[in-house]
């Protein structure tokens, strides 16, 4: 067995191309570790990762019968795998690498190269001692469940279903609406090839509402999800449709009773009206009626129920209720696309104070009723077309771009003219943006057909009688515009479908300043969730077109069958165990564990490796030191702790580092290129509970002069943020307070949490500094008290 | 209600029948008015661009008179003065420095000021919803089928200060107070749109311009006559409409109102207490053929 | 007023100036890298029709650094401070201030604005002198000799319909508002 073989370590350093080198003196760092203890062999390359790099780790494996390997090089979510992969391949267990990061969290953070090449050292020797108690692991598999759920029922969730169950899985189509569809139902035609929306779209709707492995869900949304990836728990909430959708025939006898015929329909951007009981549009998968509680002269008053008499089939039923489904699936797709703004609060728009302002949305529907101005019906001449109402406006509604708009307008002002050739449509912008295949062409195709274009952002709508007034200035003239129009057309910003935040935080999917869900990797990784097993296609992602919303779905599909496909998924081997022999089964850290993976059986704790997660949580809390964690043990983080504290720098701060968030937060810090001292060194650590006061007692002993926690904000395993980041901080302060009986000031220890979207929070690490700069003495009395306390 | 209450300089001259008509409604509404005494010009936003300090010292001074004679909020008529104080306020609080040579300002002139007096709007007192309720109940000749374009004019609301009262972009106060005097708002676009303020002394052709286009849109959206509640917009639309009728060779002849004149009128009270003939453009005919006048 | 070709060349470009306008304006003056030129301020302007650079075209002037082309342009004056442009900014540019702040700093340099300065001079008098400011006198003291004349009329009706007064309003505290004038000036002095 290995671990009971006389260490004989390798370490592997590597340039980066410059990215490492240029700061830090990799030569330097080479020398110092081939003189730490147990190490056989120190090596540079200038790409490790290369095939040469790799060879010259295999190779110094087999001649050297190295038995831990050392790599130092990029963050390990980039090449974690590649360099196990080379002591597979030489038949090392690949748990017996450690892999340490000087890029991110040193050359490209860092600017003094001495100090740069210090810490690098100070990295190194904290993995290097680790290696020394490295233990070999194996992984474990599971079963998946070859199913997936789709959330949203637009273009995106129609076609990643689609791809999914034409590929075998069985898939649930689940969306609010009474019907699936999305925004693209309500479209006309859609640039740049003028298909019709409805004529492309309802095909498909049909084909996956018949898909023998689809399952369509409508009126729900999911409420909660647990379990694993490959094994996740979705419960939904399903509003009553208070029809039978199997009996239901669609004749409409209901709808042509019911009495409540002013409710505003939202198919219809609310430019029409429909009845209580009705049929969200005629294409409507399912087809079936539903009744709309809110408007229901019966849940409202107590008395009616016309419709149920007039159903000759019994289809309706008044007493359908709200209910929760669980169904276990593999994977989740989040496809769950777009609302469009409410442009009221922008007040110099005038919305709403005239009935001939309306929002593209609505105007899409005006072109499908026969293009007539809503207010008299007269065929509208001068048309206005207004940009980036709402976008691109940081101070005064959304920052962004919403990408389409430019695009939608032109195609509206373009079908106007076609409808009405006498038409003037003006199209007033902030800048054209028709970057996509053939949009110019489309731009080009626009002005030919008489389309007037005004550069300038509009300043003011305002309604002058049954006409409505525009102001702004044709910025390439410098020239005021003045001028009165007959329709005016708000190109809207296009938001974040309500609850989009909600539904992402219940599969670990962050949200960006935008709202919009944030993918794992903005470029490599860009339809994937941060969980395995979580994805997310369309506009849910951010505003774009149906052809790419298209590819994002099938790519999602792709992605979910990847996982899926092999039935199995390998389930990390970093658990946590119980010792038995020093365990009395007091049951203290059952409390604890956040997953109720502990239960006390025959006096002793034991452990469910399957629903164990490894935080580590349990490790410090238990009273007999009886608990370890699987490739973070005690003596691997001592280890770690130990190697990371010697050395010149002065004053040394230990960054114990949650392992998701936080790592990965450090890493975009680097990425980023953005500074802070090279005082402080990172210790990765499965989540920050896994260090107690002990840890710190024996940071503070190995030299260290500060510790920092740094926790993810929103990542508390089933907790609210605001009960996580109270549990967090009631940590830490616990153990300031404990450090004060020792005489240590409590500006020694520092906690912060951070999202990967305000990874910049990381900035901390200046204040970091200079407050343990500023902190009183740790005096020699101090020092021995906690030398005294760690040896009893 | 009791307010300080701060005339601002058009008070004895523009805007004299605007004071004088403030003075007898808000006593028929029972709202209580204390002149602050001795009170100077609050500088307007032409001393803020020769010297900010200098402007918030000439408006702290009014403000601590508000203070000394025991009050909290004062109410003001016009709409610079008001733009004007409420900037000093802002100014006061967020500009250490400025404050520091404020303070030592006045007291050369043995006051101070703490910074905490609320500054409003004689419109923003008088169409509260409790105020309207009250006219409401006291309106005794309702403005029958008088049609009023309502002008807010600019420095009322604008810039949106944390208490502003009104939209900057919508306001609807002043339409509010037609509809429950009895008369008609009309909506037309320049309600907020700026009418020139000083501008007509510097460059009267550009200030002409600018009041011309206010009338003409008025006129043209079906009003009878604009009411206002700045004495500055009043002097440009009122004094120097017959300017703008001889310069552009147009007839407007659209009498202009301060807002607490038309309360007047509702209330019954007699156009000359209420100043209306002060004004360039005799509103008379117009309340005649209204039958609000005999 | 400004005579200019069209051309922008580099000797008319002050490296400072945008720097200097920032620096005046505090906070505020982070925002003016931001402008985009989207062109809302001018379409809100209510001025811009009379002005030789529309409120957004100074912008651009700002960012290039045209010191010149600013601080003479007709835009400055004729900004009517009425804050349109700035509450409807997309990026939060607050373009009257920007307009306050020129001015002042073309009131401060002897090279600009000689005309202006007869406007806010006056004005600024009549309230030292007076504690008061008497808008219809100001006007009429503004008028060119040669309208005078022919203004004599309208000045005649405003004295009838008690607008005008044959002596200025003076306010009884006008002995302490010169002492307000006195430190406050007194202390920029001293600064400077
Ligand atoms: C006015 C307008 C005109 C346009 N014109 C064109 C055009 O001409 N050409 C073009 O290519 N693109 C056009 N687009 C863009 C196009 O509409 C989108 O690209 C496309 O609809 C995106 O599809 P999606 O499935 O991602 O989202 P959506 O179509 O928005 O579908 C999302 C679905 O998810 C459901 N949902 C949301 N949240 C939940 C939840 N929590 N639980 C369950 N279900 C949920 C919704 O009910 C909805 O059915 C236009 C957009 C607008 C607004
Ligand atoms: S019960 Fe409701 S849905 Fe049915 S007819 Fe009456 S109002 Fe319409
Ligand atoms: S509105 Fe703002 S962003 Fe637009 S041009 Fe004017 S200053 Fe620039
Ligand atoms: S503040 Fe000045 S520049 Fe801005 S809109 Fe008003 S007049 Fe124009």
């Amino acid at each position: 067995m290995v671990s009971s073989e006389e260490p004989r370590i390798g370490v592997f350093i590597c340039h980066c191309g410059g990215n490492i080198s240029d700061v830090v003196d990799v030569e330097k760092v080479r020398e110092a570790a081939s003189k730490m203890p147990g190490v056989v062999v120190a090596e540079t390359n200038r790409y490790m990762c290369s095939k040469t790099g790799l060879d010259l780790i295999k190779d110094s494996i087999k001649k050297y019968g190295l038995n831990r390997v050392v790599e130092a090089s990029c963050t390990p979510r980039m090449h974690l795998n590649t360099f196990r992969r080379a002591l597979v391949d030489t038949g090392l267990n690949p748990y017996l690498l450690d892999m340490v990061n000087i890029r991110e969290h040193c050359s490209w953070v860092h600017t003094d190269k001495d100090t740069a090449t210090e810490k690098a050292i100070a990295i190194v020797r904290g993995s290097v001692m680790r290696a020394h108690h490295l233990e070999p692991l194996q992984p474990e598999y599971r079963p998946v469940e070859r199913s997936v759920m789709v959330v949203g029922g637009g273009v995106s969730g129609i076609f990643a279903s689609l791809e999914l169950a034409n590929k075998g899985y069985q898939v649930y189509l689940v969306d609010r609406k009474p019907s699936i569809g999305g925004r693209m139902m309500q479209l006309s035609k859609t640039f740049p090839t003028l298909d019709c929306s409805t004529c492309i779209l309802a095909p498909r709707m049909v084909e996956v509402g018949q898909h023998p492995n689809v399952k369509i869900i409508t009126l729900a949304e999911p409420v909660k999800v647990s379990g694993s990836p490959g094994n996740y728990d979705v419960t939904l909430r399903i509003k009553p449709r208070y029809v039978d959708v199997s009996n239901c025939a669609s004749c409409g006898d209901c709808a042509k009773k019911c009495p409540m015929k002013r409710v505003p329909n939202e198919h219809e951007a609310g430019l029409a009206y429909r009845t209580a009981i009705y049929l969200p549009f005629p294409q409507a998968i399912p087809q079936a009626y539903v009744i709309d509680p809110e408007h229901c002269l019966y849940f409202q008053k107590g008395t009616c129920k016309v419709c149920a008499k007039a159903c000759t089939r019994g289809a309706i039923n008044f007493d359908d209720k709200e209910r929760l489904e669980t169904i276990r699936v593999g994977a989740i797709v989040l496809a769950t696309g777009i609302d469009v703004m409410d442009p009221s609060p922008l007040k110099e728009y005038s919305y709403g104070q005239h009935p001939d302002i309306v929002t593209n949305l609505q105007f899409e529907r005006l072109l499908l009723q026969g293009m007539l101005r809503p207010s008299d019906k007269n065929v509208p001449k001068k048309v206005a077309f207004i940009l980036c109402v709402g976008s691109r406006s940081p101070e005064r509604a959304q920052a962004y771009c919403s990408k389409v708009c430019c695009m939608i307008a032109l195609k509206q002002a373009f079908l106007l003219k076609e409808f009405h050739a006498e038409s003037e449509p003006w199209v007033f912008y902030t800048d054209m943006r028709a970057a996509g295949k053939w949009y110019e062409e489309f731009y080009t195709r626009c002005r030919e057909h008489g389309v007037k274009f005004v550069r300038g952002r509009v300043a003011e709508v305002k309604p002058n009688g049954s006409s409505i007034t525009l102001r702004a200035e044709d910025t390439l003239l410098g020239a005021q515009i003045e001028e009165n129009f007959d329709l005016v057309v708000l190109s809207t910003a296009l938001l974040p479908s309500i609850g989009t935040k909600e539904v992402g935080q219940l599969v670990g999917m962050d949200t960006g300043p935008d709202g919009f869900l944030l993918e794992k990797h903005y470029k490599l990784e860009p339809v994937d969730g941060a969980w395995t097993g979580v994805y997310a296609a369309g506009c849910a992602l951010g505003p774009k077109d149906v052809r790419e919303s298209v590819v994002e779905a099938m790519s999602a599909a792709s992605r979910a069958s990847t996982f899926l496909g092999g039935g199995k998924i390998e389930v990390s081997p970093e658990k946590a165990f119980v010792i038995e022999d020093l365990c009395d089964g007091c049951g203290v850290c059952l409390q604890y564990c956040p997953k109720n993976a502990l239960s006390i059986s025959n006096g002793k704790a034991t452990i469910n490796p399957v629903s164990c997660i490894g935080c580590g949580i349990c490790v410090p809390v238990c009273p007999k030191q009886a608990i370890d964690l699987k490739h973070n043990t005690e003596k691997q983080l001592l280890a770690s702790i130990y190697g990371v504290s010697q050395g010149n720098l002065k004053p040394l701060i230990v960054a114990f580092t949650e392992k998701v968030v936080g790592y990965r937060a450090a890493d975009m810090y680097g990425l980023d290129r953005r500074k802070y001292p090279p005082n402080i060194v990172i210790i990765e650590v499965p989540t920050t509970r896994r260090v107690g006061l002990k840890h710190v007692l024996h940071a503070f002993n190995a030299g260290a002069d500060g510790v920092v926690f740094v926790e993810a904000e929103d990542n508390w395993y089933g907790l609210s943020k605001e009960d996580g980041l109270k549990q967090f901080r009631g940590h830490v302060s616990q153990i300031q307070r404990e450090l004060r009986k020792f005489g240590v000031d409590a500006a020694r220890v520092m906690a912060v949490a951070v999202t990967l979207p305000q990874y910049y929070k990381l900035e901390i690490f200046d204040t970091v500094v200079n407050r343990v700069k500023g902190a009183k003495p740790l005096t020699d009395d101090a020092k021995a008290k906690i030398k005294g306390v760690l040896s009893s | 209600m009791k307010y300080a209450y701060y005339p601002g300089c058009s008070a004895d001259t523009s805007g004299k029948e605007y004071d004088k008509s403030f003075r007898l409604v808000a006593e028929a509404l029972g709202v209580k008015l204390v002149d602050v005494p001795e009170w100077n010009c609050c500088g307007s936003h032409v001393t803020y661009v020769f010297n900010p300090t200098l402007a918030a010292a000439l408006s702290a001074r009014n403000l601590g008179l508000v203070e000394k004679i025991g009050e909290e909020i004062v109410v003001t008529t016009c709409s610079g003065c008001y733009q004007t104080l409420k900037r000093s306020n802002q100014l006061l609080k967020h500009d250490g420095e400025a404050q520091n040579r404020v303070k030592n300002a006045l007291e050369a002139v043995n006051l101070s000021y703490s910074g905490n007096v609320k500054v409003r709007h004689a419109l923003e007192v008088l169409t509260t919803d409790e105020s309207l309720a009250t006219l409401s109940q006291k309106v005794s000749k309702p403005l029958k089928g008088l049609k009023v374009a309502p002008y807010y004019g600019c420095a009322l609301v604008r810039p949106k200060f944390e208490d502003s009262f009104d939209d900057p972009e919508n306001p609807q106060s002043l339409d509010r107070l037609i509809k429950v005097l009895g008369a008609e708002p009309v909506p037309y676009s320049d309600k907020v749109r700026c009418c020139g303020g000083v501008l007509i002394m510097k460059r009267e052709d550009v200030g002409l311009e600018m009041i011309r286009r206010l009338l003409v849109d008025a006129k043209q959206a079906g009003a009878d006559c604009i009411v206002t509640p700045c004495a500055l917009c009043h002097l440009n639309l009122d004094i120097m409409q017959p300017k703008v009728e001889q310069s552009f060779k147009l007839k407007i002849n659209m009498p202009i109102f301060f807002f607490t004149q038309l309360i007047g009128l509702a209330l019954s009270l007699k156009p000359s207490q209420l100043g209306l003939d002060n004004h360039m453009v005799p509103p008379v005919t117009l309340l005649q053929s209204k039958g609000i006048l005999i | 007023m400004n005579t200019w070709s069209r051309k922008i060349t580099p000797d008319m470009m002050d490296p400072n100036f945008e720097t200097t306008l920032r620096k005046k304006l505090g906070e505020k003056g982070e925002k003016i890298p931001l402008c985009f030129q989207c062109g809302v301020c001018s379409g809100s302007c209510p001025v811009a029709f009379a002005m030789d650079f529309t409120p957004r075209q100074i912008m651009e002037l700002i960012k290039l650094g045209v010191k010149d082309l600013v601080l003479n342009s007709s835009t400055i004056w004729l900004c009517a401070a009425c804050y349109s442009c700035s509450v409807r900014c997309p990026q939060g540019v607050d373009l009257k201030q920007v307009m306050d702040t020129l001015k002042e700093m073309a009131l401060e340099d002897p090279k600009y604005s000689v005309a202006e300065k007869a406007f806010y001079e006056k004005f600024i008098e009549v309230v030292r002198k007076n504690g008061r400011m008497d808008e219809v006198a100001l006007y009429v003291k503004l008028m060119p000799k040669s309208t005078i004349m022919r203004n004599l009329g309208f000045g005649l009706k405003l004295y009838q319909k008690g607008k005008i007064h044959l002596s200025p309003t003076k306010s009884n505290s006008a002995d302490q508002v010169a002492k307000i004038f006195e430190k406050v000036l007194a202390k920029e002095v001293q600064q400077q």
